[in-house]
């Protein structure tokens, strides 16, 4: 049903920023609010679940969501960390 | 064979360790490896075998550093002299040298060190610590900040200017047996409650500015020392949530001509003592 999060990234939650470690590469990378929010959503979540979760959150328009949600996905695709 | 236990670990020899690697095994700061409050020790085994094919050490070429592999949520130490196998969930060590390696032996115990620490919620941070009247400060920041340096102008006790354990919770500064350009003769073994992580900027003026958690997050992810394993660095990034809400960060701005010593003990002094005097390792070891 999700996305899961590929082993090589090791990751925590803090302070409500998604704390992201590249094991491959020891790269540190911390995510806005939204990306903080969807992240440990991923690996249990559908596209059109995160799309329902972020326009609850963060109210915004659902096409934005949408558009915004597809850019994450494409984005954590490119960078292999993410599957399916 | 296996030897009296030091503090915190045992070791089993299946090939005798020489005095020189013995003298790294009495490094008070292994005493850390250990579970006190579990009461579970750390197992260090000195095997005579390979435990790998042979080829493995010739993985590394000669006059090579040592080379680091995360298998299976094990840390392998490769190096063409010496090979070492660091588990840090059944909290052991393996150890393989053709001949007697001090200087291996302490590169495997600091990988071992710096896995272990934080799964009891610690963290093995690239910095320099010394105990300012009895509490500690790390001093953190790029190469050439001045950590060394600045650790070299100070009258007390010197940690190290490479390495330094930071535990808790109470958080202290702790001594890990690893120095840099300071040299061994100048650190000095021991702990002390942690006051303040410090982040240095060469400047022409001294200033000291508190940083924000989410900010001292990010500059301290740089300076964390723990091998590239998952479960490692969740678990090191826990800690590191922990710790900046429960200890300031500093930045601090300073001139090589004017060691800010005097207006550290200065500004410490008016910070609450919570534990009076540092804690030396005295009576631990073999």
């Amino acid at each position: 049903v999700g996305f899961p999060i590929q082993p090589r990234i090791a990751w925590q939650v803090l302070d409500g920023e998604a704390v992201l470690i590249d094991l491959e590469g020891g790269r540190s990378l911390g995510l806005n609010a939204a990306g903080s929010f969807l992240w440990p959503r991923l690996p249990t979540s559908s596209a059109a679940e995160l799309v329902e979760a972020l326009v609850a959150e963060f109210e915004v328009d659902a096409a934005v969501a949408r558009r915004d949600v597809e850019a994450f996905l494409a984005l954590l695709r490119t960078r292999g960390f993410i599957g399916a | 064979v296996t030897t009296p236990p030091f503090a915190g670990f045992s070791v089993e020899e299946r090939t005798p360790l020489s005095p020189g690697e013995r003298a790294v095994l009495a490094n008070p700061a292994l005493r850390l490896l250990g579970d006190a409050a579990a009461g579970r020790r750390y197992r260090v085994h000195v095997v005579a075998d390979a435990p790998w094919p042979a080829s493995d050490l010739r993985a590394v070429p000669e006059g090579r550093p040592a080379r680091l592999e995360v298998v299976d949520g094990r840390v392998r130490v490769l190096h063409c002299r010496f090979l070492g196998e660091v588990d840090p969930h059944a909290r052991a060590t393996l150890f393989y040298r053709r001949e007697p390696s001090p200087g291996g032996l302490a590169i495997v115990m600091r990988v071992a060190l710096s896995c272990q620490l934080p799964l009891a919620g610690s963290l093995p941070l690239h910095a320099a610590g010394v105990l300012l009247d009895g509490r500690g400060l790390a001093f953190f920041g790029p190469s050439g900040a001045g950590k060394s340096t600045l650790a070299s102008t100070f009258d007390g006790p010197v940690l190290s200017d490479e390495l330094v354990a930071v535990c808790g919770e109470p958080y202290e500064l702790s001594s890990t047996g690893v120095s840099g350009s300071l040299g061994e003769t100048r650190a000095t073994p021991g702990s002390g409650p942690l006051l303040a992580l410090v982040e240095l900027a060469k400047a022409d003026a001294f200033s000291l500015e508190l940083l924000p958690p989410r900010v001292a997050r990010r500059r301290l992810l740089d300076v964390i020392q723990v091998p590239l394993e998952n479960r490692l660095w969740c678990a090191a990034l826990s800690a590191l949530g922990r710790l900046v809400h429960a200890v300031p960060v500093y930045r601090m701005e300073w001139t090589r001509s004017e060691p800010p010593w005097a207006r550290l003990r200065e500004w410490a002094a008016g910070i609450p003592v919570s534990r009076d005097d540092c804690r030396s390792f005295d009576g631990v070891g073999q």
